[in-house]
């Protein structure tokens, strides 16, 4: 999972690659692992509206309001 | 003032440096909104929980450890708003848009995008939806979100190692789901 999610430094990665080169088992079991976390990648979100701003910015103002008095 | 961590501004906040929460927001709510949407919110709705998640940030600011890690600390807080969300909503007898039937709106995205990644996108939305509001969040966060596995376990108050394997277990009913959904 480390090694999907980039959480690995390089030499780990390397030394993590070379026991799937060894290891036939686990190179199949990762395959499965990996075609799930690519999977993902179809995940997206549009862009917030500009109401989000004006509401983020209204409430900051009230609270900078109050605690001016 | 912009080269500054989220950590350093989140205490010039806690200090009493309000505005500052404005830097904070510009660098954060899209991954907010990105993360209230793929749980399962719709638009509308997702903004909403953004602005309550930097009210709740002001109003705890106390809470947050200066020697913390602020993305950990900002996604708790947003669990707990969706948390919140939810919970209200069922006492009121609805659940907007955290059903199959309802994930419809992400057919709404750009059409300049492929038919196929959209029917992947909306495919894999339902299957989401599918699973548990945790294994939903893991996902989300783990993925979408970026976070590191430490962070992911800060977060749920957990162990790393407890992250990896239920990130793993997740993805795994993800996509024995989506195969099913695919199938249908």
């Amino acid at each position: 999972m480390a090694y999907l999610a980039g959480g690995l430094s390089a030499t780990e990665e390397s030394a993590f690659e070379e026991f799937l080169r060894e290891n036939q088992d686990y190179q199949s079991r990762f395959e499965e692992v990996k075609s799930s976390w690519v999977l993902l990648s179809a995940l997206d979100s549009p862009e917030p509206s500009e109401a989000m701003d004006d509401g983020f910015i209204k409430m900051l103002d009230t609270a900078e309001r109050k605690q001016a008095k | 003032m912009n080269s500054l961590s989220d950590n350093a501004l989140m205490i010039k906040v806690k200090e009493g440096d309000l505005h500052t929460l404005g830097l904070l927001y510009e660098r954060h709510k899209k991954k907010l909104f990105g993360f209230f949407y793929n749980l399962g919110n719709n638009p509308s709705i997702s903004e909403d929980l953004v602005q309550n998640v930097f009210y709740r940030m002001l109003k705890y600011k106390d809470s947050f450890a200066s020697d913390g890690q602020f993305g950990a600390w900002m996604f708790r807080v947003a669990r707990n708003v969706n948390y919140d969300h939810h919970q209200k909503a069922s006492k009121r007898g609805f659940s907007e848009e955290k059903n199959i039937e309802n994930v419809n709106y992400a057919m709404e995205d750009p059409i300049n995008e492929t038919q196929n990644k959209k029917d992947n996108s909306l495919l894999l939305r339902k299957a989401l939806a599918q699973l548990s509001e945790e294994k939903r969040q893991l996902l989300v966060l783990c993925k979408f979100q970026g976070l590191k596995f430490s962070e992911l376990a800060q977060v749920l108050d957990i162990s790393e190692g407890a992250a990896k394997v239920r990130v793993h277990r997740a993805l795994k009913e993800l996509k024995s789901v989506f195969v099913q959904l695919e199938k249908q």
